[in-house]
């Protein structure tokens, strides 16, 4: 369904030369004119579709904004039609609403009522608003005494939560300090999201490309391209040479699988959330790895046992681990090597290999890979294990260690995973081998805490 | 979820849409209210030392130098009353004229009705006159004034055609002032003649004196701010006239004899107000023309 329906619409504009009577003599006088017809839009039809992110290019003066100010309605066409579905908002020169003699949460409330917001509507959406623009210090404050940066931000903020259906923005991107503009970018993608249309005029190309789906590009008046939006930024701008295309390419490709990438990431953090809430209800959250495993050695504290770690690398987790356990039986494993095989997206084999072991006092190292070292190991060290760190990272040898370490594991004993979920396959690593040893061992357990956020979980054997 | 219709943006409804935005319209109020005053030591105080010069001026000039106060007694509630009224009208037609060119910041970037603008400096103008009304009912009491029927009739008659009228001129000259912008030069000057054209200095019988009963009275009477200000002083001085005359049928007089308002001010009223609706409308429907090439033209 089009949401947008420009039909060869017309607009010219009237430049006046003389504005006052004399001039105006003067210049009949001279046989000059008196004024001059500029034609802005040349029957340009254009057709946005609900939920399309249209990207409007071209050079300057070739009618860009006008054709922005068309769809806004701030125009009308001399010829032809515009049509619109449902609200449309601008961020057309954000602060244009903005009254420097009121504070900043009188024009919040005054902006909005522009943009068509009701007084609830603007109520409920306050908090974010102002959190959004970051000037809550401010908010009594008179605008003019803002910087330009925070009135930006303000009009902004107001623009960008006035829940429209269609969303114009011109060339507002440029401003902001970078982490703004990144948060703005972000906003606008949320509104992409969330089914709006959004029809954006920049001349930022990476910007676009990142956005928009398709692109339109003007010249003069007229639609001169108009198609996906790779190909009407090479049309707008073409590459300078193969060397040039082919750097181009080697970006789009990069930024594909950058996004590509993202979404995986949200997709398995959002699973993770969703296991959280399902198997975890009494963990306790964490707000970073370091404060997870100590909270998993204070509850270890008291269990008789050795402590054992697989996945050393640097030695920071031992060195904590050690002195939690007052340098008694605390083990390292690790072969130094790096990952014997390619783990998630981004580790391949041999990500974490270290030149020499780290010396951490207190602790004996084992050095090699764990199918080796460990049967070994049993042999001479019969006690329990009261406490497990697993970093291995990948199903394999996070198996290998269950298989050999599982049956020393106690009641009471207390296992951290370093990496068991909330990343791109992350049930195919640790949380699988440490499933389907449950299943096998028979092992009951319980999920002590998580961290908030990240791929760490301390779980306490219950009974076996 | 309902599928709103294919609509051309920007084709408002006019008074009907700011009727609708009220919320809005108050805000914009309150912005207008609050920057003009925002930083000036007197604040709104100013909006009753304006009206307070005036007053002394004709007061002075007119009621003792000229002798007026002789023939009409309680001259001064007779000449407040007259210009609260009119002051009302020029301060409305002064600010609507110049209220789109203010706003061209928003008018170039956000679609709004237009007519906000014009509107929202007519409520300005409405908030500036509650001070002089309040002195004109204090005026009045002292005079003796009583409420009435009669009174609060008149008075409402008499205030719906000034803001039916300013507001319909505030919207033309608003619009033509954004193409010719002389045009508030023009306003400027319209505003020295305004208040001599109403009986509001002087009694409506010494144009009767100058111009007979024929055709120039009746173009005279047929001014609707000058049947409004007939309508205020029959609300407010008539009634507070210490030594009231009327002839016996209860026609108020002058004390030379001669009738204090022209026959039938109810009737002229109500006319003078349907002359301001249509007026309105017709202004409406030339704004609302005129509004279509406001971004471009600012």
């Amino acid at each position: 369904m089009e949401s947008i329906v420009v039909d060869g619409v017309t607009k010219r504009f009237t430049l006046r030369h003389a504005h006052s009577i004399k001039e105006m003599t003067v210049r009949a006088a001279r046989r000059q004119s008196l004024s001059e017809r500029f034609t802005a839009l040349d029957e340009v039809s254009v057709t946005v579709e609900q939920g399309e992110s249209l990207a409007l290019m071209g050079l300057n003066g070739s009618g860009k904004s006008t054709l922005l100010k068309l769809i806004s309605g701030v125009m009308q066409p001399d010829a032809g039609s515009v049509g619109v579905r449902g609200r449309v908002a601008g961020l057309i020169e954000v602060g244009a609403g903005l009254h420097p003699d009121l504070t900043g949460k009188e024009n919040i409330f005054l902006n909005a009522a522009i943009l068509g917001m009701s007084k609830a509507e603007t109520q409920a959406r306050y908090d974010e608003i102002i959190a959004f623009s970051e000037i809550e210090k401010f908010l009594d404050t008179q605008v003019k005494f803002y910087s330009s940066g925070m009135f930006m931000r303000l009009g902004f903020s107001v623009a960008v939560h006035t829940d429209p259906d269609v969303f114009l923005v011109d060339e507002v991107l440029a401003v902001g300090d970078p982490p703004f503009q990144k948060k703005c970018l972000e906003r606008i993608e949320q509104l992409h999201g969330e089914g709006r249309t959004l029809v954006i005029v920049s001349h930022d190309m990476g910007t676009l490309e990142k956005v928009c789906g398709r692109g339109v590009v003007l010249r003069e008046g007229r639609v001169a391209f108009e198609g996906e939006i790779t190909e009407a930024v090479d049309f707008l701008n073409p590459p300078d040479g193969p060397l040039d295309a082919a750097r181009r390419q080697r970006g789009r490709e990069e930024a594909r699988l950058a996004a590509a990438t993202l979404k995986a990431e949200k997709a398995a953090a959002a699973e993770a959330a969703e296991l959280i809430e399902e198997l975890m209800p009494g963990a306790t959250a964490l707000s970073d790895p370091q404060a997870t495993l100590e909270y998993a050695l204070s509850l270890a504290e008291g269990q008789e046992g050795m402590a054992l770690e697989f996945g050393v690398f640097s030695g920071r987790t031992l060195r904590t681990i050690t002195a939690a356990r007052d340098g008694k039986n605390v083990f390292g494993f690790d072969s130094f090597e790096g990952l014997p095989e390619d783990w998630r997206e981004g580790f391949p084999a041999g990500t974490f290999a270290v030149d020499a072991p780290p010396e951490v006092l207190g602790a004996e190292l084992v050095v090699g890979l764990f199918e080796d070292t460990l049967p070994g190991f049993l042999d001479e060290h019969p006690e329990p294990v009261a406490f497990l760190h697993l970093d291995a990272d990948l199903y394999s040898s996070t198996r290998t260690v269950l298989r050999h370490v599982g049956p020393r594991l106690r009641p009471g004993s207390v296992v951290v995973f370093d990496e068991f979920f909330g990343y791109p396959g992350w049930r195919e690593h640790e949380y699988r081998a440490w499933t389907e040893y449950v299943e096998r061992a028979g092992l009951r357990f319980r999920y002590e805490g998580y961290t908030r956020g990240n791929e760490q979980v301390i779980l306490r054997i219950t009974e076996r | 979820m309902t599928v709103p219709p294919l609509t051309a943006p920007g084709s408002g409804g006019g008074l009907l849409d700011v009727a609708r935005r009220r919320y809005l319209l108050r805000l914009l109020v309150r912005r207008e209210l609050r920057s003009r005053y925002q930083g000036s030591l007197l604040g709104l105080g100013w909006s009753y030392v304006r009206p307070a010069v005036n007053f002394a001026v004709y007061f002075f000039v007119v009621g003792i130098f000229l002798k007026m106060s002789k023939s009409i007694p309680g001259y001064p509630v007779f000449l407040f009353s007259g210009m609260v009224l009119v002051s009302f009208f020029t301060e409305m037609l002064i600010t609507s004229t110049w209220s789109v060119i203010g706003n061209a910041p928003l008018v170039q970037k956000i679609y709004l009705p237009r007519e906000m603008f014009p509107v929202s400096s007519a409520l300005v103008s409405a908030v500036h006159m509650v001070p002089g009304m309040a002195i004109l009912w204090g005026g009045a009491l002292l005079g003796g004034w009583r409420p009435s029927t009669l009174a609060f009739g008149s008075m409402a008659l008499g205030l719906a055609i000034v803001a039916v009228l300013g507001l319909a001129f505030g919207l033309l000259f608003a619009g033509i002032n954004v193409f010719f912008r002389d045009f508030g030069q023009v306003v400027d000057i319209l505003n020295i003649v305004i208040p001599w054209t109403a009986p509001m200095i002087y009694p409506w019988t010494a144009v009767q004196d100058s111009a007979g009963n024929g055709l120039g009275l009746q173009i005279y009477l047929s001014n609707p701010l000058g049947t409004a200000t007939l309508l205020f002083q029959r609300a407010f001085w008539w009634p507070a006239d210490p030594r009231q005359a009327h002839l016996p049928d209860g026609t108020p007089t002058f004390p030379d004899g001669r009738h204090a308002f022209p026959d039938h001010l109810t009737v002229r009223g109500l006319g003078s107000l349907l002359a301001a609706v249509v007026l309105l409308g017709l202004a409406q429907m030339v704004f609302f023309r005129l509004q279509r090439r406001f971004a471009q033209e600012l």
